[in-house]
């Protein structure tokens, strides 16, 4: 008698272990409510050494609330105020924060220590403000005092006031997205003292850069003109990343007089590719800020870098790998609706590296979609992709769980990009293929050998339909890789 | 005497307002026309209006240029996209309904002041429900009548240096028992400057401290101002605005005269004694009711049955004793006395009589 709950017990803690999963058994969702009336517009999130959550709103309040279990119950107050468009965010402590609003670079401290912020200081305004509302400008921290900063452009949908601030450029006002002031389009570096020194330019509305743990230097894009798709840049000083109305404020780099009306070969030729492509409707509409998942506190992804989407219920999912030297690698999504918002635009990992906050806003760009949520992580694996890396002839797959050896699909297509003055682009060559061979490697490793195997932006577009060996379909079904290079070795 | 009266009540006035606004929250909500107090303004960086400002007071900005039409899908084509009026990276302080100031870090240099109201955010942040912005023309609106519209080239005199010489350098604001004090560098100069309401009606006190250079000195054209000095480079400057500074936008002075009352005078008064910072003449609402079809008509007063005509003697009492009688929904204690000549009580009747348009 004493046999059947002890067996009923392990029957239940197996099927909690490798049965069939719930999305819930791998994170959950939920929304955090803000103070009445206070529009929930996230420009910038990040927490502070006291475990606070601190939330820069686009209309002007810095507030901060210790999370509570109850995402209905934060107990927010007001740190700061009177921001103009805060877009960038590094909490430096209790008492610090270093935001970029619409204007500058502006470090805001709490000097009394009385819990509200009273002395904010320029740290940089160099580069220009010609008054149009797309104008906004991320940040990220370079581990050494200073910062990244990402001066969007402008957008024909808005003006140029008469004064402005910086130098106006008419060549550079010219075009859909536009460079009139000085240094749209680049990401610029600002150092502890304040002094900016151009990075790299070629971007149309790079909202979100990264400085990474590894110290590589990546930002996002906007698709539109010069970007046929939402690209993910890998970035080193010096390059030019596409758009071209940035190179107005290119002293070293001369196009020409007019960059916008270039042979297109000739911006082919100077442009650095992007790492990642992530196609537009399948994968991710406008790239919000990029995030690194922590190694092993939010489940199997250790390491690898989550894009969200401003435009979408989404957020992808990047596996980065070098080939020959240079990043390349694929796309996939991590989160694609189930409880997920609008408008993601900007992330922040929680003190216990468990919980990924998101913060949402679209006010004055598109579709309103404002909100803060938490995706928490619930410890179990879900079946998913864990890498997808080039091979010599094709792809290796690993993935989170073990395998079911019975046949699933595996539809293959390729195509490619080409950037240009008209917003947006086509796939490019679509066609379909079959791989030639699928090997398993080992229950979680799949290697898929495909034909004709070609570098140069070449996207390959693998669409799964699998399950595990308990059963679970695959947590996301569409993986992208982008091949610049081929691996030789 | 009914100049130290005025400041008196415009003293009491402040501390009034200061009880009565300012509740619990002070988020900023959904709510677009946002407002401080006095001891504890609102601090607001957003794009503000350029209400005519002259290019010497913007010399430190670039210059925006028509560019040709772009139409996506077409690109460049026919016709041409002008520039707006706008300033780009000025900080806004309102305190209340005595003053509200646009400074901006680009020149460091108060660019312009107003009264009543603060913002009104709506071209810029829309309704809680579209907040959509309104497409070429997303510029708030100031929510009240300028009193001080910067002329002229900066007011601040360093003796050491040429004019013009350095471009200025926003460094930083701090804020004092709330109230914002803005730091800023002209070639050696450290500049440290505190705004508040002064004590005259549409006043401006600037608090200057200097550091850095031997002397400064101060100049203001188009405005009467004193000057506090407690050394060389320690003072206050004390501007007194007034209702007539509006750019192309405004009405030219009235032409009026005072050997008996008449309307044109009566207009100048609502403006000079400040009237319009708490009554509209357009029906919006403001601190106190608007004067839009106010004379002759029906008023429902607090802790009375009985409405009341708003006819000679009421708009007497009320200018000369305004805690007599207050109109249903206003605060009480709120408007300061004003204790003017019976020609002007009798010009401002005129005047309000030329408001009914019913």
């Amino acid at each position: 008698m004493r046999a059947l709950p002890c067996l009923l017990l392990t029957l239940f803690a197996c099927s909690a272990v490798s049965g069939t999963l719930k999305r819930e058994d791998s994170y959950t969702i939920e929304s955090i409510a803000f103070p009445k009336d206070v529009p929930p517009e996230v420009g910038a999130l990040g927490f502070n050494d006291a475990g606070e959550l601190v939330v820069a709103l686009r209309r002007s309040d810095v507030l901060i609330a210790k999370p509570n279990e109850d995402p209905q119950k934060f107990s927010w107050r007001r740190f700061a105020q009177g921001l103009h468009n805060a877009c960038g965010m590094h909490v430096v402590n209790q008492h610090e924060v270093v935001i970029s609003q619409m204007a500058e670079l502006t470090r805001i401290v709490d000097t009394d220590q009385d819990g509200v912020a009273d002395f904010y200081e320029n740290l940089c305004s160099e580069f220009g403000l010609s008054g149009n509302y797309h104008e906004t400008a991320h940040l990220t921290p370079d581990g050494k005092g200073g910062y990244f900063v990402a001066p969007g452009t402008a957008s024909h949908n808005g003006p140029v006031f008469y004064n402005i601030r910086g130098e106006y450029s008419k060549i550079g006002r010219r075009g859909r997205n536009y460079s009139a002031a000085s240094y749209r389009g680049w990401v610029v570096h600002v150092d502890a003292k304040g002094k900016m020194t151009p990075w790299c330019s070629g971007f149309r509305m790079h909202n979100g850069v990264l400085f990474d743990r590894n110290g590589n230097l990546w930002a996002g894009d906007n698709q539109g003109d010069w970007k046929a798709t939402t690209p993910f840049y890998h970035l080193e000083q010096g390059n030019f990343y596409g758009h071209p109305s940035s190179l107005v404020w290119d002293s070293a780099r001369k196009v020409g007089d007019d960059p916008l009306h270039q042979p297109l070969e000739k911006i082919n030729a100077l442009r650095t590719p992007a790492a990642v492509l992530l196609p537009h409707d399948i994968m991710n509409r406008s790239a919000g800020e990029p995030i690194q998942i922590p190694d092993d506190t939010f489940g199997p992804y250790g390491g690898q870098i989550l894009l969200p989407d401003v435009a979408g219920n989404r957020i992808c999912r990047l596996m980065l790998e070098k080939v020959d030297g240079q990043f390349q690698g694929a796309c996939t999504h991590f989160f694609n609706g189930n409880g997920l918002g609008s408008g993601n635009n900007r992330v922040a990992f929680s003190p216990d590296k468990r919980t990924l906050y998101v913060g949402q806003t679209m006010r004055g760009w598109g579709k309103l979609a404002e909100g803060l949520q938490r995706i928490t992580w619930q410890g179990q694996a879900p079946f998913d992709v864990k890498t997808m890396n080039l091979t010599k002839k094709g792809f290796r797959l690993e993935f989170t769980r073990p395998l079911a050896k019975t046949s699933g699909r595996f539809d293959l297509q390729t195509y490619r990009y080409q950037d240009s003055a008209n917003y947006g682009g086509p796939k490019l060559d679509v066609t379909k293929l079959k791989p030639t061979t699928i090997k398993h490697i080992s229950d979680k490793v799949i290697e898929l050998d495909v034909p004709g195997l070609k570098a140069g932006g070449q996207v390959y577009e693998l669409k799964l339909d699998l399950k595990d060996t308990s059963g679970n379909p695959l947590w996301a079904d569409t993986f992208c890789y982008t091949v610049n290079r081929l691996r030789t070795r | 005497m009914s100049v130290a009266l005025r400041v008196m009540f415009a003293w009491i006035a402040c501390v009034l307002l200061m009880s009565t606004a300012g509740a619990d929250e002070d988020y900023i909500t959904y709510n677009n026309r946002p407002v401080g107090t006095a001891d504890k303004p609102l601090i607001l960086r957003t794009f503000y209006p350029d209400p005519g400002l002259g290019r010497e007071v913007l010399a430190n900005h670039g210059l925006g240029q028509r560019a040709r039409n772009y139409r996506p899908g077409k690109g460049d084509v026919a016709g041409f996209a002008d520039p707006i009026r706008g300033i780009p990276a000025a900080i806004g302080v309102n305190f209340g309904p005595t003053l509200s100031y646009c400074w901006d870090t680009t020149e460091c240099r108060l660019l312009y002041a107003w009264q009543g109201g603060f913002l009104d955010m709506k071209n810029y942040w829309g309704g809680p429900k579209s907040g959509g912005r309104k497409s070429f023309g997303y510029i708030p609106e100031l929510a009240g009548p300028l009193v001080y519209l910067a002329r002229g080239s900066h007011p601040l005199a360093l003796i050491d240096q040429f004019a013009g010489q350095h471009k200025p350098r926003f460094k930083s604001m701090r804020l004092v028992k709330n109230i914002p004090e803005f730091e800023y560098e002209i070639g050696d100069a450290k500049v440290r400057l505190c705004i508040v309401p002064g004590k005259m009606p549409m006043s401006i006190e600037k608090h200057y401290t200097v550091s850095g250079i031997t002397k400064a000195d101060y100049s203001e054209s188009g405005y009467k101002f004193k000057l506090q000095r407690q050394n060389d480079r320690q003072f206050v400057a004390i501007v007194q605005g007034r209702p007539d500074v509006g750019s192309g936008n405004s009405e030219p002075p009235p032409d009026y005269k005072t050997d008996k009352p008449n309307a044109p005078w009566g207009k100048a008064l609502y403006s000079e004694l400040g009237c319009f910072a708490c009554h509209s003449t357009d029906g919006t609402r403001g601190h106190g009711p608007t004067f839009l079809n106010f004379y002759g008509n029906s008023r429902k007063l607090t802790g009375a049955n009985d409405p009341v005509t708003a006819n000679d003697n009421y708009i007497r009492e009320s200018i000369l004793n305004p805690a007599a009688k207050v109109v249903d929904g206003f605060p009480p204690g709120y408007m300061p006395v004003y204790p003017i000549a019976d020609k002007q009580v009798q010009s401002l009747i005129l005047f309000l009589q030329t408001l009914n348009f019913e």
